[in-house]
């Protein structure tokens, strides 16, 4: 009987390890991500007792569709992006690098979502699988900031034992949340989405002794 | 025999309808090509080309074409130089202005045609001319063009070693003030005497820079670093210069022309006095934030071309 609940208990952890797996974006992985406001949070941080009070409020059941809540509504946001390029120059003469660097479009719109809720991808366009995506968009601002998908040629010279790198910083906005999905008053989905707008990009060259 | 004639007349009922659809559609007989008159600076390394975004109401056009491209020109008033174009492509990107929708195209072009070295390339108000092979030709303004073919080498007595902008909101952000990390190598007085941006419009104010003691954040306001309320639109002070006698942290404000623009990338050309002699350090264009696209966020500055079939 012990071995059973043993069992039981393995399967439960496996099961809700992979209702709450991110399907992470590239945002996840900035260096330094500050919100303006001190109470919100990404959803990677969300703690099981958010997931459950944030499911509470839409607990109430529904013949078919998806039941939304906004936990973090426009939260205002501050990054320090990855570093775009580090070249070190260890030997003892002057290098001459030529960089290319091209700004993408759809790095400007992050989404992240966790349990049964997916992200998918149409065309260059990223969006909540089905009918949830429409849901989310009636709920939380939704733009996309267009850049130029200009290449960027820089040349740049690197001093004996010194390296250089680009970073980037900016500003955004991101919502998140968790939804439910019913089907004849039954639940049969539910996790957590997340939308990142990047607003503004600002570059930074920095040049250091290794 | 009812029924044949029943199903008959279904049948033509259907095709009428579709061909109605079909011929319906408003036959196009203007294409709108939409450019956005802006600064191009740029120190230019070999094979760099030069990225031009255009706008054009229709999708599917022989303008996009290269095959369709025999050649290419920049000019103006008074100089005129054949490029190269290197790719046409899509941005897979669309937008409705003024009720019309536009599609985002970049042209590459470059300078391998005429063959250049050492030499500045300064165009006012320049146009990009296209000859195509069936003897159209359009002509795209783009705006003031500054391209620098200096094979430039830099003598180690200065470097940055570390460079952001600063930024301020009007009716849109625009670059306020730069921050430039200034290593003197020498240990003796070094005197920045000028910086050039290649921009005629846009300079850096040496006049009321300012040494700082510690790097600033990146949202610092310049007024607040400067103590004073600083007027971006001023007319340009002589100065003899800024010592520069150990590593040192400048924040420079920019002084815009006639009005506030965006501009988001520029090299810089710092000339000092080392020693008695003049030296010049060149810092590649660099891209201090990124370009805003968009025909809504540019309205003031933009130029339309008219194509009738």
């Amino acid at each position: 009987m012990k071995k059973f609940y043993i069992l039981v208990l393995m399967l439960l952890s496996v099961v809700f390890l992979t209702a709450v797996q991110l399907e992470a974006e590239e945002y996840q992985n900035y260096q330094e991500i500050v919100f303006d406001n001190d109470d919100a949070m990404m959803l990677k941080d969300f703690t099981s007792d958010d997931y459950s009070a944030a499911y509470k409020e839409i607990s109430k059941k529904k013949f078919i569709g998806w039941r939304l809540v906004v936990v973090n509504d426009d939260e205002n946001i501050e990054f320090i992006s990855e570093t775009k390029l580090k070249i070190v120059n260890n030997g003892f003469s002057t290098i001459k690098h030529d960089i290319s660097l091209e700004t993408k479009e759809e790095t400007k719109l992050q989404l992240s979502a966790t349990g049964g809720i997916k992200v998918s991808l149409d065309g260059n366009v990223k969006k909540f699988k089905g009918s949830i995506d429409a849901d989310i968009k009636a709920s939380v601002t939704y733009n996309t900031l267009t850049t130029s998908h200009e290449q960027y040629d820089f040349e740049i010279i690197v001093d004996p034992l010194t390296y250089v790198k680009i970073v980037t910083r900016g500003k955004g906005v991101i919502n998140n949340g968790v939804g439910n999905y019913y089907f004849f008053w039954l639940k049969t989905k539910s996790g957590g989405w997340e939308t990142f707008n990047q607003t503004t990009e600002y570059y930074e060259i920095i040049k250091e002794r290794i | 025999m009812r029924k044949v004639f029943t199903v008959t007349i279904a049948l033509f009922m259907v095709i009428g309808a579709v061909l109605i659809v079909i011929f319906d559609k408003e036959f196009e007989t203007t294409l709108s090509i939409l450019t956005i008159k802006q600064n191009y600076q740029r120190l230019m390394t070999e094979g760099e080309k030069l990225s031009l975004t255009v706008y054009l109401s229709s999708e599917d056009s022989f303008m996009t074409d290269m095959n369709n491209i025999d050649s290419m020109y920049l000019f103006d008033n008074e100089n005129e130089i054949e490029v190269g174009l290197s790719k046409i492509s899509y941005l897979d990107y669309k937008e409705k202005y003024q009720d019309i929708d536009y599609f985002a195209y970049v042209i590459d072009i470059n300078f391998s045609v005429v063959s250049i070295s050492d030499f500045i390339l300064e165009l006012e108000n320049a146009y990009l001319e296209i000859h195509y092979l069936n003897t159209e030709v359009i002509d795209l303004e783009i705006g003031d063009i500054y391209l620098n073919f200096a094979d430039y080498v830099n003598p180690s007595y200065i470097d940055i070693d570390r460079m952001f902008g600063l930024y301020k909101t009007t009716e849109f952000e625009y670059l306020s003030a730069v921050i430039l990390g200034m290593n003197n190598f020498t240990g003796m007085d070094i005197i920045i005497k000028k910086i050039e941006t290649g921009n005629k419009e846009i300079s850096l104010d040496l006049k009321h820079s300012i040494i700082l003691s510690d790097i600033p954040d990146y949202q610092a306001d310049i007024d607040d670093l400067l103590g004073y309320n600083y007027d971006a639109m001023s007319l340009t002070e002589a100065t003899d210069g800024i010592n520069i006698n150990e590593n040192s942290i400048l924040c420079i404000p920019l002084l815009y022309g006639n009005e506030l623009t965006r501009i988001n990338r520029f090299p810089l050309i710092i000339t000092y006095l080392y020693n008695q002699t003049e030296y010049r350090y060149y810092m590649d264009d660099f891209q201090f934030n990124s370009l805003v696209l968009g025909l809504e966020a540019n309205s003031g500055r933009i130029r339309e071309f008219v194509y009738h079939y």
